[in-house]
């Protein structure tokens, strides 16, 4: 298809359209009850297909041909949104979820006192952002093709009365989802009447052709296989009232459609290329990112790696999606380049430009890691090797409903639960958890070995509460349509709400391990090491905040030792508390038939928990717990080099959720630029690191951008896991990240 | 053999500027110059000095206490340190909880040094990077600084050595051997105008930097940039004039003036002067001077 990419009339006719966003869509609730009054008794699944059936009856399709794809169908959601929630978010696809206030009222017991005291963050009793629908089981079978195996399978389940519901529901799904695509076919025939443009009569016709076929039937080219990845995430994230952060594995899915085309004379690389910049454009053009956007658009886009029999991904596709990201400077999606160390090292030096170029949207995976943390948590290698990942940096199978990043945990405060036990008794006992005297130890390893307990507790009760909410999810948000896509829901016969998955992980964000790290180390040398404080003395200090006592504060902060710091005692030990840590929580069974798996992802909750009360570690109320897996910001001494070299003793193979570090590096001049990124790319690996995220600023910049930003509007700063215009940020968390400048 | 000591006085890891690649530069402390606009006061002792940062002190006394010397006094005005009665004996460095007391230069063993150096071996193998020697004057530390190359080229690291080149060629010619590359800071070319602004006269600096180039080491100059002082178009016409006669001189830096030196030297007791960088124009026009002769040229 003959198709000029222009990112100014995508971003034009997209923004058009979407500022209009939210639609009011109250007299289609209306639809919704209607049959659902109609259908007393029904299950769940099936009440959830009215969404399907009324959204594709009745919500208007929108064809945009500045753009190739046909995706939108207008359910009533916001402009900017990547999940759905219990506070009356717009749109048909929220319907169910408001229904169940009884799990909400729950939840919100539950979780208050948490609250309250900083110890866990979360609005959501699951994850509902995170997710990825297996787009290459479309490209392969098409929808018919899906539902053709759920017939059969629907069939053979006569007798069992769920299964057969179940099956019958995603049954239908695929029927709306198919006649949606066809609803474009008729809507592109429908513009091809008044449309004069040249251009956008091809684009139209295109569609019109296309839509009426793909993605019922296989995609055949590399136009359709785009189309197919677009049509099925959009119409997921407008039915399902869940988010699909992740985009897909891109340049392994795509080449061989681009291959086959190259190779019989349908496509040109220049036009493959002009496809993918459109693919690319959509998510900036369709978000408004001139407004405070919490937590970014969530879009991820992943490249590299390796192919389920682990060869080594690297093509034509590849270079042209880095290609796209260095012309175009897009600020979304993120980019999620996963890395061998076999990979040539062109592949290194184009991520080096990329990361170099400072647009700070790319995060490096280290397969070597997180393929075997995958199968250390229980998963095959060939499923390991396609992982993917989204929002932020959450690791996720294709065939997996992970649910992550939807609670963060306060190690400090779990920490603190240590030190007073008094304190947190009577807020732990409501939920069963008994603590151990750490703070009347004798001796380090004494109280190690009960606060290593405590942290167990604790771990252990919130997934007991969370596979309580989690166990309802069922009866609050089923999703056929995601279940069709996810591998083991249509054999099961079970929803992916309800373990249908092959693989089923979750993961608490376990926040502050630095300044957690830091207080240990304190508490170690300063009260059992060197003697030089009195527990009861950290203890009152502590609560005063440091009032009474400024020398015992400047001494934790700056004479004992600190995660980063190159002492090999100060290594082994963060080594083993990350390991012991990981401990506390792998292998918990939740709510899906699944695990639990350690993950250091922190999001902002860095900035949310900054009120918890002082650490031992010398950090006074009112300053963030540290990031990722990073170091305290107040750590002296910390560069990239020694960042890298801290990666080194810690096993991430023991954190399936991911680790996170976050690099912030200044802007490099020169032609040597992209050596550099590229250099520290290579040794992320080699030392053995999960994920890194960059993060490139120039202080200077940073802050001419907070004075003027009408002169910075495409200014793209890495806030935690997203990325965002730093115009669009509140003044506080701008003054964060110029801070970070500081080092 | 005994093992060698150098004094150093800083190490900085994933450093970006003080030649190729990735590299770590150590700082080895005492400097023959006296630039008045000196980067790095804290390094001209070529002893261990005690700097002092009035904002981080939170007036707990604890020095007064432990000194001495009686270097240490509280006032209405809070507390003041009275460098001359200061031995550098570093007992109140020990006690300031809040790191406003620092020590500068640390006494490393060659291998104690080589070990920290090494920490970073991939990321120098990787990026084409290495270490560089800077200081401070490194090559007043020449027995030291040969060792440390010595050492380092054993283990296949490239090895800089950044320097005014105002010391006896004996000193440049005992580390030659073991350093890949030279990072030459040439000031100003008239002589007179640099012992105004350092202090020495600068015709040692030109012959060493002749003899030098003959040596079939590769040599980059570096000319920090100051308003009223060397930023004369004059001045650049004459340097590239002498550089052009040279072998071997593959790069110039550019490095506009920046003040960071003004508090360190408050803090360590030393006067610095206030300058101001070039303007851009001028900044430009002294760039072109030397692209004309045929240097890659880097501005920072």
């Amino acid at each position: 298809m003959m198709y000029q990419f222009d990112k100014q009339k995508i971003t034009d006719e997209l923004e058009a359209h979407y500022r209009t966003y939210p639609t009011n869509v109250d007299h289609l609730y209306e639809k919704l009850e209607a049959l659902d009054e109609m259908h007393k008794g029904a299950s769940y699944a099936q009440r959830k297909t009215y969404v399907y059936q009324v959204a594709v009856e009745h919500c208007a399709v929108k064809i945009m041909p500045a753009c190739p794809f046909y995706f939108e169908l207008d359910t009533g959601r916001l402009r900017n949104s990547v999940t759905s929630t219990w506070d009356h978010e717009p749109g048909l696809a929220n319907w169910l979820i408001e229904k169940n206030t009884s799990l909400r009222e729950k939840f919100d017991t539950f979780i208050a006192p948490y609250r309250e005291n900083l110890m866990i963050s979360g609005s959501m009793f699951t994850d509902f952002a995170h997710h990825y629908a297996d787009v290459e089981k479309v490209l392969q079978y098409g929808l018919r093709g899906i539902q053709e195996q759920v017939i059969y399978q629907k069939e053979s389940a006569e007798s069992d009365e769920k299964a057969y519901d179940f099956l019958d529901s995603i049954e239908k799904a695929l029927t709306y989802a198919m006649l949606l695509s066809e609803r474009f076919a008729t809507k592109a025939e429908e513009m091809l009447q008044e449309e004069a443009d040249a251009a956008r009569r091809a684009v139209l016709l295109q569609i019109a052709k296309t839509a009426r076929e793909v993605p019922a039937r296989p995609a055949e080219t590399f136009y359709e296989a785009l189309a197919t990845i677009t049509f099925i995430r959009e119409m997921c994230n407008a039915l399902e009232g869940i988010g699909f952060a992740v985009l897909g594995h891109l340049d392994r899915i795509l080449y061989p459609y681009y291959a086959a085309d190259l190779e019989a004379g349908r496509i040109t690389r220049g036009e493959a290329r002009a496809l993918l910049d459109a693919y690319l454009a959509i998510t900036d053009a369709r978000w408004d990112l001139n407004v405070p956007l919490p937590g970014g658009t969530n879009a991820t886009v992943v490249i590299g790696g390796c192919d389920r029999d682990g060869r080594v991904v690297y093509n034509e596709v590849t270079k042209m999606i880095l290609e796209s990201f260095l012309e175009h400077r897009f600020a979304n999606p993120k980019l999620q380049a996963r890395v061998l160390e076999d990979h040539p090292s062109e592949y290194f030096a184009l991520l080096g430009e990329v990361a170099a170029a400072g647009t700070n949207v790319l995060s490096v995976f280290n397969d070597a890691v997180i393929i075997k943390a995958q199968q250390q948590a229980g998963k095959d290698l060939h499923s390991a090797r396609l992982y993917l990942a989204g929002g932020c940096q959450e690791p996720t199978l294709s065939n997996e409903l992970n649910s992550r990043a939807y609670v963060y945990l306060n190690l400090a405060a779990m920490l603190d639960v240590s030190l007073f036990p008094e304190t947190w008794q009577p807020i732990l006992k409501r939920d069963e958890i008994d603590i151990m005297p750490a703070c009347k130890r004798d001796t380090f390893a004494a109280f190690y070995k009960d606060m290593i307990y405590n942290l167990s507790t604790q771990m252990h009760a919130f997934a007991r509460a969370f596979n309580g909410f989690g166990r309802e999810w069922p009866v609050t948000n089923p999703c056929p349509l995601y279940s069709a896509f996810m591998e083991g829901c249509v054999e099961s016969a079970r929803d992916i709400s309800e373990g249908g998955a092959t693989y089923n992980a979750d993961s608490f964000g376990l926040t502050g391990l630095g300044t957690t790290i830091d207080a240990l180390l304190a508490i170690k040398k300063a009260v059992y090491e060197e003697k030089a404080i009195s527990m009861q003395a950290l203890k009152e200090a502590l609560q005063n905040n440091f009032e009474e006592n400024i020398s015992l504060q400047q001494y934790l902060q700056n004479k004992m030792p600190k995660l980063g710091h190159a002492d090999e005692e100060v290594r082994t030990f963060a080594a083993q508390f990350i390991s012991d840590l990981a401990g506390t929580i792998n292998g918990v069974p939740n709510a899906r038939g699944g695990y639990f798996e350690s993950s250091f992802f922190t999001f902002y909750a860095f900035e949310w928990f900054k009120d918890f009360k002082a650490t031992a570690d010398g950090r006074r109320q009112g300053t963030h717990l540290s990031r990722g897996v990073n170091p305290c910001e107040s750590t002296i001494g910390i560069d990239a080099a020694t960042l890298l070299y801290a990666q080194e003793p810690i096993d991430y193979k023991e954190h399936a959720g991911g680790g996170v570090l976050y690099m912030d590096l200044p802007l490099v001049k020169g032609k040597q630029r992209g050596d550099v990124f590229s250099g520290v790319i290579q040794l992320f690996v080699q030392n053995g690191g999960c994920i890194m995220d960059f993060n490139v600023i120039d202080k200077a910049q940073l802050l001419a951008a907070q004075k003027n930003p009408e002169q910075y509007r495409n200014l793209v700063v890495r806030v935690c896991g997203y990325s965002a215009l730093f115009h669009s940020l509140d003044k506080e968390m701008q003054d964060e990240i110029i801070a970070r400048a500081q080092r | 053999m005994s093992m060698q000591q150098g004094l150093i006085f800083d190490i900085q890891h994933f450093s970006l500027h003080d030649g190729p690649g990735i590299r770590t530069t150590a700082f080895l402390k005492g400097c023959n110059l006296s630039c008045a606009w000196c980067h790095n006061p804290e390094s001209i002792a070529k002893e261990i000095s005690i700097g002092y940062e009035s904002v981080k002190c939170i007036q707990c006394g604890a020095c007064i206490l432990a000194c001495p010397m009686d270097a240490h006094k509280m006032t209405p005005e809070g507390h003041i340190f009275v460098r001359e009665k200061c031995t550098a004996c570093g007992t109140c460095v020990k006690v300031c909880m809040a790191n406003a007391l620092i020590q500068c230069g640390k006494r490393y063993e060659s291998d104690t040094l080589l070990k920290e150096l090494l920490r970073d071996k991939k990321l120098y193998d990787i990026s084409g990077g290495g270490v560089t020697f800077s200081g401070g004057e490194p090559l007043l530390q020449s027995g030291f600084l040969a060792e440390m190359a010595r050492l380092l080229k054993k283990e296949g690291v490239h090895v800089a050595i950044d320097t005014a080149l105002n010391v006896p060629w004996e000193n440049i010619e005992r580390c030659m051997a073991y350093t890949d590359l030279f990072l030459v800071d040439f000031k100003l070319f008239d002589n007179a105008a640099h012992k105004t602004y350092t202090n020495v006269p600068n015709e040692r600096i030109k012959e060493n930097l002749r003899y030098l180039s003959l040596a079939d080491k590769p040599i980059w100059i570096r000319i920090p940039l100051l308003q009223g002082v060397n930023d004369a178009l004059q001045n650049h016409y004459d340097t590239a004039e002498f550089l052009a006669a040279l072998k071997n001189i593959e790069q110039v830096d550019l490095l506009s003036y920046h003040n960071f030196g003004i508090e360190k030297g408050v803090s360590f007791g030393q006067a610095i002067g206030i300058f101001e960088a070039p303007t851009t124009e001028r900044l430009q026009q002294i760039k072109e001077i030397y692209e004309k002769k045929g240097y890659e040229i880097t501005v920072s």
